[in-house]
């Protein structure tokens, strides 16, 4: 099976996900969290997986070219850097308008923080814990 | 986390309270906090299916971190089925929930006046009336409070068998994890508490992120260099029906032979082949070794998770069943019904057995999958020969002359899979077990894995530990086994992760609690804890009427040697290693702890005579 293109940074190397060799550990959500709030919480990863049956879906932010939540954004929140979208958690009123412009569901609201993937600045907790590489980094 | 939640459900009232220090410095959690609340809690005089027993749950310190394989939850209770210490392990995803909501273990007294769940949503906890879900399956159960409260919570449920008080009804944790052993269902059902939904939202943070993180690669990395994990990651545990056949232990027809002619039918490469549909993990595992699987069409359609080895074994080759097919159906209902598939599968193969011998009218064929898949069935719900079977094999066997050598039971509680008699530290360990006939206690996988004469030197100071046919050299790998076994369960670290692979040692786990905790665990510490954990069990059991006398195998495996294969004429050396194994435990040379060794522990001796 193909793995399907989750992530594509402009400058960077993208993201994979392989739904056929998930197996629902979490792993990424727990190193999202630590890696970002300094402790365990599926519910403040920016990534999720999700099992239906025994197949694995996973949300996550998808780092489209024309970004969608960026353009959806009233407020100029939102910002892309080298593929990388920036939250001004001081401009951001957390209305929702990005995640209903997000294709991938990709973006969630937790704690009052808007929680959108940044892919670490380039070196992914979620793809440095998964052992079986359904997350993996691939040169463009 | 940190808390305690106690729960009246006669009065309809909870309270929380801060984890005493004590039982986290001696006990650790999980296994280590069940036993020790049994061993306060509970007297001698506790009917186990009385509002007066105690159903306790723990998570341990290391559950919803990174640390490998660590989402496991202990059940205690005082077992309906054996009298004793009731004890149920389990993995999926519902201990680390339960720590998100705040929550360190449940004690659970009482019994409510009618049927109810338990509802926890992080600091809110509340008693739901449960008419809608009495009567139902664990899968729709589960459907139905998700239905409810949403795709998010985590569930733990009883089936039909525990609401029927079967004693060897089980608690599943999403419809596929179970905690399956000692009739932990039952005794949740005679509470008339059908199930527990949790959501939590809340942090666990760790002591040291850097060093723990650290520390999780490292283990991660151990883990997949370790011979044992390519085995079990591809094909989970049914790698050990293969290893069964080859050392001629395939339990078939209730043990009396250990080679199973149908064996290729039921091999886990052809179950890769057939049915299988995914590899599957619990939480924070990268061992992975559920199995995911479907039977597309025919009669036995279905759609589920597994079955594990033992379960292959029990409904398969020991009921004589060689459709995998049936076996993956019987599976499927056992997990919805809620019953233990060890001990469901080996009281058909003792009725069939007696059966076969003439002990009884009726006639009985091995390798009947119809009357198999119908017996699940009629024990969940008593029905018909349901009320028999539903009572194990100790007890059947107290009706049925002349059957005692062939009831497959230590202390009441059915015998796992594997036969002893191809593995000496495995029968120790089973005669010995604080929960009766149990494999997981010590779990002495070093002597299958064909390890070296000098590994076995290097590691337990004898290469004799290393043969699976020899009693010799086996009572101090048992003991290390055990002592760190109950450490693995009181952490809730999987013992798969830590000793089916032997990649995961007491100083990683040592290190994991140091930087998760923040305060230093030593490795010697650590095993003290397990020894402790072994020794609170044991007197808890003493306390309840169990007799060194108890520490038995049935005569099958002491006396009748296996027909062929490689095990052909084994038969099993218990007094041999018995009195070693007291005295190695320092206990008395019947088998009782001695004050000296209670009091280096720190247990107060009371209860016992």
């Amino acid at each position: 099976m193909e793995a399907d293109v989750l992530t594509a940074g402009k400058d960077k190397d993208i993201r994979v996900f392989s739904p056929e060799k998930c197996t629902g550990c979490r792993n990424c959500e727990l190193a999202c969290s630590i890696a970002h709030f300094g402790a365990f919480n599926p519910r403040r990863a920016r990534i999720q997986v999700l099992r239906e049956g025994c197949r694995e879906e996973i949300r996550v932010c998808n780092h489209c070219e024309d970004h969608p939540c960026i353009v959806a954004c009233k407020r100029g929140a939102l910002t892309c850097d080298d593929g990388e979208i920036f939250v001004d958690e001081a401009a951001c009123n957390l209305c929702g308008d990005c995640i209903a412009a997000c294709p991938s569901g990709g973006i969630r609201i937790f704690d009052e923080t808007l929680l959108i993937c940044d892919l670490c600045h380039g070196d992914p907790m979620c793809v440095k814990f998964c052992t079986t590489g359904a997350l993996a980094l691939k040169a463009r | 986390m940190d808390k305690l939640l106690w729960v009246d459900l006669g009065r309809g009232s909870t309270r929380k309270t801060r984890i005493p220090e004590e039982w986290k410095s001696l006990y650790l959690g999980g296994r280590g906090f069940t036993s020790k609340v049994l061993y306060d809690l509970v007297d001698a005089g506790t009917d186990p299916l009385s509002p007066e027993n105690v159903l306790t749950i723990a998570a341990g310190p290391l559950d919803g971190t990174l640390s490998p394989s660590s989402g496991r939850f202990t059940v205690g209770c005082r077992s309906p089925l054996t009298g004793l210490l009731g004890d149920a392990n389990s993995g999926g995803h519902f201990a680390p929930e339960l720590r998100y909501a705040g929550y360190d273990g449940i004690i659970i007294r009482g019994r409510a006046r009618g049927p109810v769940y338990l509802f926890i949503d992080d600091d809110h906890v509340e008693m739901r009336e449960a008419s809608h879900l009495w009567g139902h399956g664990v899968f729709d159960t589960i459907s139905l409070l998700e239905h409810e409260h949403g795709k998010d919570i985590k569930v733990i449920a009883i089936g039909q068998a525990g609401e029927h008080l079967v004693p060897y009804g089980n608690i599943m944790a999403a419809g596929h994890s179970a905690a399956g052993r000692t009739g932990v269902g039952a005794v949740m059902g005679s509470k008339n508490l059908k199930a527990i939904a949790v959501r939590g939202t809340g942090d666990i943070p760790v002591a040291y992120d850097e060093k723990f993180l650290a520390k999780v690669r490292e283990c991660h990395r151990k883990l997949m260099a370790d011979p044992t994990y390519q085995d079990f990651s591809e094909y989970g545990t049914l790698i050990l029906v293969d290893i069964a056949q080859a050392s001629g232990g395939l339990s078939t027809k209730n043990g009396q032979l250990g080679l199973f002619d149908d064996y290729e039918k039921i091999s886990s490469h052809v179950y890769q082949g057939t049915y299988k549909l995914a590899s599957k993990a619990c939480f924070s595992c990268i061992l992975h070794c559920k199995n995911y699987a479907r039977v597309a069409e025919g009669p036995y359609e279905c759609e589920n998770m597994g079955p594990e080895y033992e379960t292959m074994v029990t409904l398969g080759s020991r009921v004589g069943v060689g459709s995998l097919a049936a076996i993956l159906k019987a599976n499927q209902l056992a997990n919805d019904y809620g019953l233990d598939t060890i001990s469901a599968g080996t009281s058909i193969a003792f009725l069939m057995e007696c059966s076969q011998r003439g002990l009884i009218d009726e006639k009985y064929e091995w390798g009947d999958a119809e009357f198999v898949l119908d017996c699940l069935h009629k024990i969940a719900h008593r029905d018909g020969i349901g009320e028999f079977l539903a009572r194990g094999v100790r007890a059947m066997s107290a009706e049925i002359p002349g059957s005692e050598g062939f009831a497959l039971h230590v202390k009441g509680l059915e015998l796992p899979a594997f036969d002893v008699r191809t593995g000496k530290g495995f029968a120790l360990g089973e005669a010995v077990a604080s929960r009766g006939g149990d494999h997981l206690r010590a779990l002495p996988n070093f002597e299958l894995l064909s390890k070296t004469r000098e590994e076995g030197i290097r590691w337990f100071g004898t290469p004799d530990c290393v043969n699976p046919y020899t009693e010799s050299g086996k009572v101090g790998m048992v003991i290390w086994h055990e002592n760190y076994g109950a450490v693995c369960d009181s952490a809730e670290i999987c013992k798969y992760c830590t000793f089916a692979t032997y990649a995961v040692m007491p100083q990683d786990v040592a290190d994991l609690l140091a930087f998760a905790v923040g305060r230093p665990y030593s490795q010697a510490d650590l095993l003290a804890t397990g020894e402790r954990i072994v020794n609170i069990e044991r007197m808890f059991n003493l306390r309840c009427g169990m007799t060194p006398r108890d520490d038995s195998l049935p005569r099958r495996f002491l006396q009748e040697g296996l027909p062929e294969g490689p095990a052909r004429g084994v038969t099993v050396d218990l007094a041999r290693m018995l009195p070693e194994y007291y005295a190695g435990r320092g206990w008395t040379k019947d088998g009782v702890p001695t004050r000296g060794k209670l009091e280096a522990l720190g247990i107060e001796a009371k209860g016992v005579a």
